[in-house]
């Protein structure tokens, strides 16, 4: 009787009044007898049941915090010492993870580890699940499948396995099985792949038949498929020296296997202002097509134009030439006024013979060599073709035209997210869309987050 | 008015261009290495029958994106894919932009397929900016569950000045709908495709660029794969369910 009172929406069951006023009084004298924040919030687990089915299964975390006055378990049991006593007082669930001063395995491990500590029961596992997947990328941790095997530990082994076909059909344990498929989808996303330890967790803790092991099927199966599939492959974890970067992306852009990588230092150069590492490509076709073209026509130098490494934006420069233009000679090949007749030892024409244009001449321009410098100026690049004139020395002569997108003029902003550092803020932040503030300016993206796959595939 | 009537000679022209080839029955025969090309970008009226649109447009981002014509005379891509999410409590990821052909169709706007069953490959020629693209095959059914199917691959792009060629067996094509990987999988009917796109999601944002020459599709008589992912017969109330 205590489930119906009239606290909970249950509207179809009305309870005579002489009942609904017996009920409403006990509560409130429970309210005004017992002061401690713990006890009350058992009376109220107890009362209010209902409200766990209210609970979005795909909801974020921050609308959780919304509902905090009635959801429970975001609060945890915190043992503060002062004054030669403990004093218990109640933290919320993500101040766990905010509190901590680094931000990295470590401590994220700590944090797991001292809640399975604090509570043998692990009360609330769900919600410190959710908000620990939050906090994962911040830690550093979203990509280590070691620590989503802890987070899947978490869970209490045996209690979720459903034991017939009607448990099994009407998803046993729903908000924890949900939550397991959550925490999956989320290594998913950021390429991750479980192993069989994982499979070990998930059947001790929710079953075979549980559609967490399903989800874990489905990614044992797609994602091996999906994982070599480039035709373009980087090393895996990408270098993080820019430098090294620059190495990669030309390797990776030049089309001519012949093209070979060569690595200056504008220190070298004594009239340089940008004292930088500059990398270019050039094949020697390349350097053919240059001493081939024309001293009083200018070579473009054009850029910056960006080429992704999966996460990673190097920008590069290219000089260019103006497109060969080849005579477009159209036979009609019906034309029959004028066979030869080679049965009287007449000789047909000798037809123009010409090399195949080589893979550089493209339509819109010759490409004759590539660069990428560390700082992707004007100077740099001047420091660039200085360095080319060594083995071309037909640069010298030839106009150098520089038709450059001023890369510090056309800086790339990304807003980034605010951090939630109180509730207010995030129950207002949950009503506001954020508009397109710049909020930092990033010109190249250097956090180390892999791709996502985009809808469910590992991305690689 | 005028414009319907503008319209309608329209429609009967296209009628008896329709009629005149069924009396005729004179089929292209493709040999062995014959490409078609289905779509070019060269002009402002073939971009017209592309559809661009991305996650701001559904209230669900931030990204924005374009289709418009280069200075090359081809179609470009590009735009700026931003991941934030937006703050109402039901979208956990967000970032993506895209383009799709419009249905192709009959005389008097009736809904028809493309029929590729002669081919075996879809080619592209692109330039890209090194990321990687998603390539959408819409194959919307009759029924209401199938009206999302979609058969997707990757298109990988290297990224540089050159001009890259991709060609994508239709046999690699796997069946999703909206957005999930199905577990009961097909190959393609190449027969009943009603639309094909192109998309730009993931989670790094920033601006992407893609320039496509044109799409097409190639007959490869050396390719005699049918399927690329297994069609085991699976317990049937455990997966797809």
């Amino acid at each position: 009787m205590l489930y119906y009172s009239t606290i909970g929406p249950m509207k179809s069951f009305r309870p005579s009044r002489s009942i609904v006023t017996v009920v409403h009084s006990l509560w409130y004298l429970g309210v005004k007898r017992i002061k401690s924040p713990t006890a009350l919030s058992f009376i109220r687990v107890k009362l209010n049941r209902n409200y766990n089915q209210h609970y979005c299964l795909h909801c974020q975390p921050s609308v959780v915090i919304q509902i905090q006055n009635f959801c429970t378990t975001n609060w945890v049991k915190q043992n503060e010492k002062g004054g030669g006593s403990t004093v218990k007082s109640l933290t919320l669930r993500e101040e766990v993870f905010q509190r901590e001063e680094s931000r990295n395995k470590k401590t994220f491990i700590t944090a797991l580890e001292s809640y399975e500590k604090r509570d043998r029961l692990r009360r609330g596992h769900v919600e410190f699940i959710y908000s620990a997947l939050k906090f994962m990328e911040e830690f550093g941790v979203h990509k280590d499948l070691a620590v989503y095997k802890k987070l899947l530990e978490i869970f209490p082994k045996g209690k979720f396995i459903a034991k017939n076909m009607f448990q099994v059909e009407f998803m046993h344990y729903p908000k924890q099985q949900q939550c397991g498929i959550d925490v999956l989808d989320q290594m998913e996303s950021f390429g991750v792949m479980p192993d069989s330890e994982v499979k070990e967790i998930l059947i001790n803790t929710f079953g075979k038949q549980s559609h967490v092991f399903r989800k874990y099927g489905r990614m044992m199966y797609w994602m091996p498929k999906f994982k070599n599939i480039t035709p373009f492959p980087l090393p895996d974890p990408l270098p993080k020296d820019p430098l090294e970067l620059a190495k990669l992306a030309l390797r990776r852009i030049s089309v001519d296997l012949q093209t070979e990588i060569s690595e200056w230092n504008a220190e070298e150069l004594e009239d340089s202002l940008d004292k930088t590492w500059i990398v270019g490509s050039q094949s020697p076709l390349q350097r053919q097509l240059l001493e081939q073209h024309p001293d009083d026509q200018a070579v473009y130098i054009e850029g910056s134009f960006i080429v992704w490494l999966r996460q990673m934006a190097v920008s590069y420069f290219i000089m260019r030439a103006n497109p060969k233009k080849y005579p477009a000679k159209e036979e009609d090949l019906d034309d029959v006024s004028n066979i030869t007749l080679t049965m009287f030892d007449h000789h047909p024409e000798s037809k123009e013979l010409m090399l195949e244009p080589s893979i550089h001449e493209q339509e819109d321009g010759t490409i004759l060599a590539m660069c990428a410098t560390g700082t992707s100026s004007r100077d740099s690049l001047l420091s660039w073709i200085r360095f080319l004139q060594h083995t071309n020395p037909c640069l010298k002569k030839i106009p150098v035209v520089f038709t450059l997108k001023s890369p510090s003029k056309e800086l790339v902003t990304v807003a980034v997210n605010e951090q939630e550092s109180s509730i207010a803020e995030s129950q207002e932040g949950c009503k506001k869309i954020p508009t397109r503030d710049k909020l930092s300016n990033v010109s190249s993206n250097e956090d180390s987050s892999s791709r996502t796959p985009s809808k469910d595939i590992a991305d690689r | 008015m005028k414009y319907g009537i503008k319209e309608l000679k329209n429609e009967v022209q296209l009628w008896k261009e329709e009629m005149s080839e069924k009396f005729q029955y004179d089929p292209k025969v493709y040999m062995p290495d014959d490409s078609e090309i289905v779509w070019t970008f060269d002009t402002k009226e073939k971009l017209n029958q592309w559809v661009c649109t991305s996650d701001s447009d559904n209230k669900d981002g931030f990204s924005h994106c374009d289709l418009t014509l280069s200075k090359n005379k081809k179609g470009l891509f590009s735009g700026f894919l931003d991941c934030r999410v937006p703050k109402d409590g039901q979208i956990k990821e967000s970032g993506y932009c895209n383009i799709r052909c419009l249905r192709a169709r009959k005389s008097f706007k009736r809904d028809s397929f493309f029929d590729w069953q002669m081919f075996t490959h879809l080619i592209l020629r692109i330039r890209g900016d090194g990321r990687s693209y998603m390539l959408n095959l819409t194959t919307t059914g009759y029924f209401d569950v199938m009206w999302h199917d979609i058969y997707n691959y990757i298109l990988f792009t290297r990224g540089g000045p050159y001009w890259q060629v991709a060609k994508i067996p239709f046999s690699k094509f796997f069946l999703s709908s909206k957005g999930r990987i199905q577990d009961k999988q097909d190959p393609i009917p190449l027969d009943k495709i009603t639309n094909i796109g192109i998309t730009c999601a993931g989670k790094t944002p920033g601006p992407f660029q893609l320039e496509i020459d044109y799409i097409g599709v190639h007959f490869d008589g050396n390719h005699t794969e049918e399927f690329a992912y297994e069609m085991y017969n699976v317990p049937s109330f455990i997966v797809g369910v």
